[in-house]
């Protein structure tokens, strides 16, 4: 099999105005310049994926990638992360931290090997309720990272099948850790 | 593929005594609907073009002169025998603006490529129904993508 590599190369550019209005740091205008108002400074990690150690009395602040929707944002500490590598198929993280006012967060990620043309799946979300949890684990399914292509042939469909079944099994064995761990 | 937005350099005597000399003419073709005129800058800009996928999305953040902002969620075809979708709408706020990317659903840009006039055996429907189910799902996880990119790279501080 031919190993294309299909992920959607993502290209985003913001403006420094953009930044700022959405910060509430400068609320700029076209034609003046409002005062300026301070904001607490944030530093992001520069690996996405983990938190970064800026210890704010204790807590971590954590930016949690999701997609199609806004990232999670909160103050808070990593309480358990597991990752699982399928060879032929990919890796399937989980994370889940503690916020600072008690709250519980998940965050998941599978990302499919190189080999497939297929978009990794980053899912978040906060799970206090029992539903919160049940949407979380439906959200995050390794089929939404197969990205079907016009010229896959019936044996790439087969392998695309066969490595989102893997994920899926990778995925669940490590909730089913991750609940019998806590 | 064809372009579906013109961008005119500003005529200063035309223009109202509050735009910005800096102020772009923009005029947006949308699907179902009469352009989208304003004036103004844009903020943000945002794409997944993937030479070897045969569509992507592109999403465009504009604040006009009147202090409004205009979100324009364009999907593009590597195919010139394909015709690109532009969808653009107008807030009072930029919140209002992202609320609106992040809800918008990108299984409405999926196309029903068969002749739907043609009768068709239960097995050839349910096939076609379950390809048209599996598009709306890449459409839509392709857009996410999208997005969840953008957030998260506007969270940057």
């Amino acid at each position: 099999m031919q190993a294309t590599q299909l992920k959607p190369d993502i290209n985003v550019q913001i403006s420094d105005v953009m930044r700022s209005m959405f910060h509430g740091r400068v609320p700029v205008v076209l034609d003046k310049i409002a005062p300026s108002v301070i904001a607490p400074s944030v530093r992001e990690p520069a690996d996405r994926s983990k938190p970064m150690a800026q210890d704010v009395a204790g807590w971590e602040r954590i930016v949690l990638r999701r997609d199609g929707r806004r990232p999670l944002r909160f103050l808070g500490l990593l309480l358990w992360s597991m990752a699982q590598q399928t060879p032929r198929a990919g890796t399937v993280t989980l994370d889940l931290f503690l916020g600072s006012g008690g709250e519980i967060y998940a965050h998941g990620s599978i990302t499919p090997s190189s080999v497939f043309p297929a978009r990794e799946v980053m899912i978040g979300h906060r799970i206090d309720t029992v539903c919160a949890m049940e949407e979380f684990l439906s959200a995050c399914s390794p089929e939404h990272c197969i990205l079907a292509h016009p010229d896959t042939n019936l044996q790439q469909a087969y392998e695309q099948t066969e490595a989102g079944a893997l994920l899926q099994k990778s995925y669940l064995d490590l909730v089913t850790k991750c609940f019998l761990h806590s | 593929m064809s372009m579906m937005m013109e961008a005119v350099r500003n005529d200063t005597n035309s223009t109202p005594a509050y735009a910005n000399a800096n102020a772009t003419s923009f005029r947006i073709k949308r699907l179902g609907a009469r352009p989208l005129s304003f004036q103004g800058s844009e903020l943000a800009m945002a794409m997944s073009f993937t030479p070897s996928i045969p569509y992507w999305y592109e999403v465009n953040i504009y604040r006009t002169v009147e202090q409004r902002f205009v979100l324009a969620v364009r999907l593009f075809f590597q195919s010139e025998h394909e015709q690109d979708v532009v969808r653009a709408w107008e807030f009072d706020s930029l919140a209002d603006a992202l609320d609106k990317m992040e809800a918008y659903d990108a299984a409405q840009d999926v196309r029903v490529t068969f002749d739907t006039s043609k009768p068709m055996v239960v097995a050839e429907l349910t096939a076609k129904a379950m390809d048209l189910h599996a598009s709306a799902a890449a459409a839509r996880g392709h857009y996410s993508g999208l997005v969840g990119e953008f957030f998260y790279t506007l969270e940057q501080e």
